[in-house]
């Protein structure tokens, strides 16, 4: 026989339904308490904004650079009414840096925007793997938490193809707003930030990868004969990388051979054996920008149109067929020669992300060579970071002996370079989803005007891993831009290094000799104009879960052995072909070929070579 | 009618709770995986079982299977085996035996995304102490997180760091209820030590063995943290590419959500079909 179920006395049962209606209380305001702090810096020191200034550079009229440069030229920025946005928060998603880096750069302006144009500016940092997660979620789900975002440029499709960004036109002829100058921005690297004609983020950064040398080091070897002539024994030919530079003969097969050559010997001093090569490896991270860059002059031949044959390095875009895979005889020789370069780092280099990289590179000077993104200007002048001030040489990616032509399906046994704008190469896209598009946009263009962005670019305020380049107004005034040593808190040139001034404010410091700053300066010059063929950034929509099979396969399965060169690239596109077939062939094909401009004139033709005796040698013995 | 009491306000209460924390979103993620749910496009279709099918030739998914059950049979066993030890150890008479007990137990309060960076400072491969030291020992140095080899190991040697506490503890618990008496009439028949635990300490604590042994089974299966902070998301390649970490991949990599649902669902029917045959199988020890 059941019982009937037993009655609650009132009494008890008020105070039951009190006690929880208290416990679910106590529980809420310990999440409200307990909820994690967005990262926001509010500073409330004073900043003096200049309302007016004028600057003036006069170029000298024989320079031993071989192009025209103008013999003066004048920015002048002057007193204008800025736009105000008064009560409002302009909400910023970036990579995790603190106060340095993009989400340094954001701080320090933060009050600025604060005195000129009244609204505030609240950063969330992000880290890296995070950030397309998040904003994609804040995007898709339409929660619209972020105004502005300064995602990886291979999130560009995945941004604008679904239209979840302004075009930078919506704002530019509005009143008040920051003038930034898109003709000073190179074509290489618009791609960074344009769909089209249209740009949908505003120019920053200007990544790309670079070959780093320690030219102590270097030197040293080159004026020793008996290393000399042990080079020549080994390998059949002179040690003699100034004139390849020079001539622009510096090949990945000279560096490799250089890089076994400098390996396992105590060429720097400090009694143990040191690395000919240095790259950040680890899985997880930005491997697979190292693969891009580096494969390219194998890969990609040079055409006047975009077609289905010249100027290619990722999909077919007839077919959208993958060129990464084991069919292509390009990608299979530069994987050999990648695997092999390997060989001569320290077998750490799998764990490796940038930060062991510089400290190997430039604290240690353990590796004769790096091959990297352009952080590394900025940081060899830093004596807590680097021992080699001043004599850090910087060149392009190196070329190849020879390449496969699409066009002619064989071997074509001539020099080829690639210029690359690979890394992240971060840009500031404003949400359509923020209520405060303006403001977002005052912040992103106040950033890029000319000035700014020069200080910006040689961290003259912070760290900020801001490349310079996304300008031509960046280039010192001797390789066609606007920027003087002044700039750089260096004396006239040809003064003796004053150093870096470690005791000095940050913004007095020096961050840069001028040997190494002119170096870099050349570099990114060449690289963006003066390379036989530009490699397209990769930016449809599932670039980064291409991205992704890269560096898994190639990165992570291929350099540890786990699996073979050919498999490791069919894996690649295998994944490849996937990743496109879940989000429509035809349609990405529409998409890829926007990308590229396909059937349009090539915009990208090379310039003539930049190289400078006075300053891409430290002295005349070590040029044969 | 029946009586709507506070009784059943209160069942209410948890199976509203229950709904809403565990049996919708197990159904939407079921739901979700018979649909191209992606995490950079909005609205879900219905594409049926075809993300089932992919994975029957998905060698990653084998690959995650694999590394799972093998960080597991790998790990598990060895923290019973030291936990049990260590458990042994503190039932001596030494000198300064609560210290060692806390000692002991630091690891266990220690956050698992704290313990893979102590680990990725310690195995360091260009300077670390451990190769340091190995190498000022004559044995060179190891790689122990670019090796692909090497690397699974040691994600075990972090996770049994890290866990080996929970089953000393647990078994030190029960070492220390079992009744002196049995211990004191052994040693007057002349038992070894050896004796004593074969014959008696090991069959009391069966019980909790089981208990630690069904725990950390299930806890290791399910690992994300370690693999994942300590040798880069699965690294070096997919050799550390624990299941959940390759869903995660599918999810915020790639952001095939509705991959990541189907595997997720697979992953649970396993789990499920190794719990019930655990279960089954061990019903026995638990009185």
């Amino acid at each position: 026989m059941s019982s009937e179920p037993k009655k609650v006395d009132r009494r008890k049962f008020i105070y039951a339904g009190l006690g929880a209606v208290a416990l679910i209380a106590i529980g809420a305001a310990a999440y409200v308490a307990m909820n994690p702090p967005v990262v926001t810096q509010t500073v409330t020191t004073s900043t003096t904004v200049p309302t007016t200034s004028v600057v003036t550079t006069t170029v000298p009229t024989t320079s031993v650079v071989t192009t025209t440069v103008p013999t003066t030229s004048v920015v002048t920025t002057t007193t204008q009414q800025w736009a105000q946005f008064p009560g409002v928060k302009v909400t910023v998603a970036t990579l995790a840096g603190g106060d340095q880096s993009f989400s340094g750069i954001c701080y320090h302006y933060a009050p600025i925007m604060k005195a000129i144009a009244g609204f505030d500016v609240e950063v969330v940092e992000l880290a890296f793997a995070d950030l397309p997660v998040k904003i994609l979620a804040d995007l898709t789900t339409g929660t619209g938490a972020y105004d502005m975002f300064i995602p990886c440029s291979n999130l560009l499709g995945d941004l604008v193809v679904p239209g979840y960004v302004h075009k930078m036109s919506d704002f530019w002829n509005k009143p008040g707003m920051p003038k930034w100058y898109p003709e000073n921005n190179p074509p290489s690297n618009a791609q960074c930030s344009k769909w089209g004609d249209e740009y949908y983020g505003v120019p920053w950064d200007n990544d790309a990868w670079y070959l780093t040398w320690n030219m102590k080091g270097m030197d040293a070897v080159l004026k020793n004969p008996d290393k000399r002539a042990e080079f020549k024994s080994k390998f059949g030919y002179d040690l003699n990388p100034y004139a390849w530079i020079r001539d622009k003969t510096l090949t990945w097969q000279k560096v490799i051979d250089m890089s076994q050559f400098f390996h396992n010997w105590d060429w720097n001093g400090d009694g143990s054996p040191d690395y000919g090569m240095t790259m950040g490896l680890r899985t997880g991270e930005q491997g697979s920008f190292w693969f891009y860059g580096f494969a390219a002059p194998w890969v990609v031949e040079w055409g006047p149109m975009r077609d289905n044959k010249h100027n290619l390095f990722f999909l077919e875009p007839e077919t959208m067929e993958p060129l990464i895979s084991s069919k292509h005889p390009g990608f299979v020789e530069a994987a050999k020669k990648f695997k092999e370069i390997t060989k001569w780092m320290n077998p750490a280099v799998f764990t490796y992300t940038f930060a062991e990289t510089w400290d190997e590179h430039l604290a240690k000077a353990k590796s004769m060579f790096l091959y990297q993104a352009p952080d590394t200007f900025s940081l060899v002048g830093n004596p807590d970071k680097s021992s080699i001030r001043g004599y850090l040489m910087t060149q392009p990616t190196p070329g190849v002996e020879k390449y496969w032509s699409m066009a002619q399906n064989q071997w074509v046994e001539k020099m080829n370079f690639v210029g690359n704008v690979c890394g992240c190469s971060w840009h500031p896209f404003i949400s359509k989803l923020s209520k405060h598009p303006d403001a977002a946009y005052f912040l992103a263009a106040y950033v890029a005007q000319p000035r700014e962005h020069l200080l910006t670019s040689a961290s003259a305020y912070t760290w900020t891993g801001c490349d310079p380049g996304a300008f031509t107004t960046d280039i010192l005034v001797d390789y066609g831009g606007m920027a003087t040593l002044a700039d750089y808190n260096l004396p006239p040139s040809g003064s003796p290094d004053p150093g870096f001034g470690k005791d000095l404010p940050f913004e007095k410091q020096r961050h840069y000799n001028e040997g190494d700053l002119r170096r870099a300066q050349m570099a990114v010059w060449n690289n963006l104009n003066a390379m036989d063929a530009f490699e397209d950034y990769m930016k449809i929509p599932g670039a980064t879960a291409m991205f992704t099979s890269v560096d898994t396969h190639i990165i992570g399965e291929m350099l540890t052995g786990a699996t073979g060169i050919e498999e490791a690239l069919d894996r690649v596109y295998r994944d490849w072909n996937k990743i496109i077939d879940d989000y429509g062939r035809e349609k990405l094909k529409t998409l890829y070929q926007q990308m590229i401009n396909y059937g349009k004139p090539n915009p990208y033709s090379p310039k003539p070579w930049k190289f400078d005796p006075k300053w891409s040698v430290l002295s005349p013995d070590v040029i044969f | 009618m029946a009586k709507l009491t506070a009784y059943h306000l209160f069942v209410l209460i948890a199976v509203a709770y229950a709904t809403i924390i565990t049996i919708f979103p197990l159904a939407f993620m079921v739901y979700g995986s018979f649909t191209n749910w992606r995490l950079d496009v909005s609205g879900m279709n219905w594409v049926g079982i075809k993300y089932y099918i992919d994975l029957i030739e998905d060698y990653r998914f084998y690959n995650s299977l694999r590394v799972t059950f093998l960080l597991t049979a790998l790990a598990v066993p060895t923290e019973i085996v030291f936990g049990m030890i260590l458990a042994h150890l503190m039932r001596l008479q030494i000198r300064f035996r609560r210290l060692f007990r806390t000692i002991f137990l630091i690891p266990l309060f220690c956050a698992p995304v704290a313990v893979s960076l102590m680990g990725e400072v310690l195995f360091y491969e260009g300077g670390g102490p451990i190769n340091t030291v190995l190498n000022i020992l004559g044995f060179g140095s190891i790689p122990w997180r670019s090796s692909p080899n090497v690397a699974p190991l040691t994600v075990v040697l972090c996770d049994v760091w890290m866990w080996t506490p929970f089953c000393f503890l647990i078994t030190l618990a029960a070492l220390e209820g079992i009744p002196k008496e049995l211990h004191e009439a052994s040693i007057v028949d002349g038992a070894s030590s050896f004796q004593i635990f074969k014959s008696i300490d090991f069959p009391l604590i069966s019980s909790p063995l089981i208990t630690i042994l069904m725990f950390r089974v299930l806890d290791t299966i399910k690992i994300f943290d370690i693999p994942y902070t300590l040798v880069g998301g699965g690294g070096p390649g997919i050799a550390t590419e624990v299941m959940s970490i390759y869903i995660y991949k599918q999810a915020f990599r790639d952001f095939t959500l509705g991959k990541a649902a189907a595997t997720s669902v697979v992953f649970l029917v396993i789990i499920a079909i190794i719990t019930s045959l655990f279960i089954r199988r061990l019903r026995k020890y638990y009185v």
